[in-house]
């Protein structure tokens, strides 16, 4: 009985750690390679600051978490700024160094630990035994399973997978994702630092083997077993992961010491059964109840196959989207006048390339200003500098009058000039709305303290940010694809959600990278009112674009772009009159 | 579809009946279309028609839900799209698709390593090479170092290069200069004309596809609603009906 008592303490426990590595595991995608390691600075705060100083056990839980906290924040902020891979070995080293000072610095007691010598009690309620453990373990938790439900489920878990993603595309959003990916390491940290506390209380020691890269890789297993980004899937890794003992021991009826032997080949079976059959895990990523509900009554409401969504019908659907252009509401601000982006002399040099060579152009307020030239010619470059996805070798840049070199790419965004990507670049395995939804800013729910104070203000603002998406997604005529995985369109749709999403930002300055390639020989034409009702909304748009019939419709100034330096410019029809740019890019028959 | 008696050759490629989707999603809907050996037939439609559900069905890069695709006589309904390559397929994705970390040499090997005569392989190599000099003069950049046109200039080299007997392309002209796409089309013209191969081209710029193709299938909602030839095509002003 007593036993059974100490598993699921165990399972709540690795439940409150899974939960916590899911977070930047799973929704982040930041290879945080030590999760347990955090979880020392609870359970050694506890076990030492009780027995060698007399500390009530809450006080030192709220050291122990603090020092979690403080320690997640000392490292990430470092660490967060390296690639993924980088992230990975850092966490590795961190977890490692941590393990050696545990084992062999005396205070904390070397590789046996600190034992506990104290009785302990939260509030009069004695914390010795499994059984007392249990309920204040249930509680912390369900606690924790909520909170991370609600940062998962949420617009802030929203951009989490964004992140995850594609973290460039984030930050064209207008989203700083470093501190994001931060929050989240910490956030972390701390809850990791919770579940060593609540583990050393259990099992009345801190020892190195409770948090070291062994306890390490139990844990992502939890959160790979169970299903990376969803929390109701990690209570499932837990219990597999926890009850993996218990089941060589009474099932299969090895000793405790052979089965602690095979426990970590137990979990490296389980887990290379999950990666090669079930590599989404016990319960994927949006799998929940409400999730079967639906799926389950859209079956039983259409008998035996499952409905199918209207695809998209080509008239009616041109209609449509031609009928939501026209009751597009206008944005009240006057069209700016005079330059609104101003690049001087800007230059990018890759190794011995230069991309872009002191190039100087302007963008007219609320007009269409064309880039053109060969492939190669550094045109998509001139975007990534302008956006500041790529810095700046020389060279200024000015949007409406304030220097914007140097600034970083949510900065700019925020500033009001957004950029679609050459290669579309939508979050994979998030739907279209959700896509789209990431576009439209001043959410409340994206941001930490207003998700769990202001909970209502939060779900008020989901639904205009929910009906400003599907507004865009009725202009572009997707609405019918609201609930698709984006990467289940094709490359034509997917132009169009890339489209609808930078719209949804409001933003006042376009540059669109190629954005009538792959669209449909119909819908270009749509696309072409799109864009020029853009422009009569007051809106500054930059095309870079290669079908000429475009240009020639759109463009009220045209840059013809060689070798990283502007070389001509005008309208399209002195530039392709031009015999030397016929030659070099044109073609005899366009 | 029924095969007219016009055509250049024997039917290389039969596909009938084929659905595919994505999940309880269905895309294509009973789609039947064939292409003949020395022939280039063009499938358009509006985006989200299933253009390229069909493409990657047919070349194995996506499971096909029921039908049939059958390729120089043999059943491949659902065969992995490895073999396929191995049987003389090539295709060219939407998305740019070269391998970032190789250099552009080292991409031009790797698609080259199915043609077995060395000779042969360096006269494809010089084709591409005048097509695309640029690929001659920056042989030894990283693949991901080069614009995004730049990488689909190198998908399309590296089709080429493969010895292929049936060429599928995805929006071959995605982020291609103007002048340059027609080039690209007047080889892949030329290489129909020289050595016989096939090819499936899926398409949105119609006025270059026109140059090129023998015949068009038009996809509109994941059904083949009409079958035409070039001339015929040409004749229409405009095609908007046709989406």
């Amino acid at each position: 009985m007593l036993e059974t008592v100490s598993y699921i303490d165990q399972i709540l426990i690795y439940l409150v750690f899974g939960l916590a590595a899911n977070l930047i595991l799973g929704y982040t995608g930041v290879l945080q390679a030590a999760p347990a390691a955090f979880g020392a600075f609870g359970g050694y705060a506890v076990v030492y600051l009780t027995s060698t100083h007399h500390w009530p056990w809450i006080l030192a839980v709220i050291v122990g978490v603090a020092m979690a906290l403080v320690a997640g924040f000392l490292i990430g902020l470092p660490a967060l700024y390296l690639s993924s891979l980088w992230v990975l070995l850092l966490t590795l080293a961190v977890g490692l160094v941590i393990d050696s000072i545990l084992s062999g610095v005396q205070t904390f007691g070397g590789d046996n630990g600190l034992q506990q010598s104290s009785s302990l009690d939260l509030f009069g309620f004695q914390l010795n035994e499994p059984t007392q453990v249990l309920p204040l373990a249930a509680v912390v938790a369900v606690i924790v399973l909520a909170v991370c439900w609600r940062i998962g489920e949420s617009p802030y878990g929203r951009v989490l997978r964004g992140i995850r993603a594609d973290d460039s595309a984030v930050y064209a959003l207008g989203k700083n994702v470093y501190t994001y990916k931060l929050s989240m390491f910490v956030v972390t940290a701390g809850l990791s630092g919770l579940g060593g506390a609540l583990l050393a209380t259990l099992t009345n020691v801190a020892s190195p083997t409770e948090f070291n890269y062994t306890a390490s890789v139990e844990i992502i297993a939890i959160v790979i077993i169970g299903g990376v980004g969803n929390p109701f899937g990690t209570v499932i890794g837990s219990a597999i992961v926890v009850l993996l003992v218990p089941f060589f021991q009474d099932v299969i009826q090895v000793t405790p010491q052979t089965a602690a032997n095979i426990q970590l080949i137990g979990y490296g079976l389980v887990l290379a059964l999950v990666v090669l059959f079930r590599p989404s895990g016990a319960l994927p990523e949006g799998f929940t109840i409400s999730s079967v509900r639906s799926a389950l009554s859209r079956r039983l409401s259409s008998g035996k196959q499952a409905k199918t969504p209207p695809i998209s019908e080509g008239a009616a659907e041109r209609r449509r989207a031609r009928q939501a252009a026209r009751n597009l509401e206008r944005v009240g601000d006057p069209a700016p006048q005079g330059v609104v982006l101003d690049v001087r002399d800007v230059s990018k040099a890759f190794g011995g390339i230069k991309a872009v060579n002191e190039l100087s152009m302007q963008l007219q307020g609320g007009k269409i200003t064309a880039l053109i030239g060969a492939n190669g010619a550094g045109k998509t470059t001139v975007f990534n500098l302008l956006t500041g996805a790529l810095s700046l070798d020389g060279g200024e840049v000015y949007l409406n009058g304030q220097n914007i070199s140097g600034l970083r790419p949510d900065q700019i965004a925020n500033l009001g000039m957004v950029r679609t990507f050459q290669d579309v670049r939508l979050f994979h395995g998030m739907t279209v709305l959700d896509n789209v939804l990431m576009g439209v800013p001043d959410q409340a729910g994206e941001h930490l303290v207003p998700l769990f104070v202001r909970i209502g203000k939060t779900r008020a603002r989901e639904r205009e940010a929910q009906a400003i998406a599907r507004r865009w997604l009725e202009f572009v005529g997707l609405e019918d694809f609201a609930d698709v995985r984006v990467e289940a369109l094709g490359y034509g749709q997917q132009k169009l959600v890339s489209l609808a999403r930078i719209l949804a930002t409001d933003a006042r300055v376009l540059l669109l990278d190629e954005p009538a390639s792959g669209i449909d020989y119909q819908f270009l034409d749509e696309m072409l009112d799109v864009i020029s009702q853009l422009r009569d909304e007051g809106r500054t748009v930059c095309i870079v674009e290669h079908n000429l019939d475009v240009v020639g419709r759109l463009a009220d100034h045209v840059y013809f772009m060689e070798v990283g330096k502007v070389t001509a410019e005008g309208n399209i029809t002195d530039l392709t009159s031009d015999e030397r740019l016929a030659e070099v890019y044109f073609g005899g028959g366009s | 579809m029924t095969t007219e008696t016009t055509g250049p050759g024997e039917t290389l490629l039969d596909v009938s009946g084929l659905q595919a989707g994505y999940g309880p999603k269905r895309v294509i809907f009973g789609v039947d279309f064939n292409v003949r050996k020395g022939e280039v037939v063009g499938i358009i439609g509006h985006n989200g028609a299933g253009k390229t559900t069909t493409l990657h069905s047919v070349f194995g890069t996506h499971r096909c839900e029921s039908g049939k695709v059958v390729y120089g006589g043999t059943d491949i309904t659902g065969r992995s799209a490895k073999k396929n390559v191995r049987d003389g397929m090539t295709m060219v994705r939407a998305e740019r698709f070269t391998f970032g970390e190789l250099t552009v040499k080292e991409n031009l090997q790797l698609a080259g390593m199915s043609v077995k005569s060395s000779a042969d392989r360096e006269a494809r190599l010089e084709k591409v090479f005048e097509l695309l000099p640029i690929l001659k003069e920056r042989l030894r950049q990283q693949a991901s170092k080069f614009s995004g046109g730049q990488q689909r200039l190198l998908s399309v080299g590296m089709a080429l290069l493969a010895d292929p007997k049936l060429i599928i392309l995805d929006e071959p002209s995605l982020g291609i200069a103007p002048g340059l796409t027609e080039r690209i089309f007047d080889t892949v013209k030329e290489l129909v004309h020289d050595q016989g191969i096939s090819v499936l081209l899926v398409e949105q710029n119609i006025p270059q596809l026109l140059r090129i193709v023998d015949r068009v299938y038009v996809i509109r909602s994941g059904r083949v609603i009409l079958e035409e030839t070039v001339d015929q095509m040409r004749e229409r002003d405009q095609y908007w009906d046709l989406f």
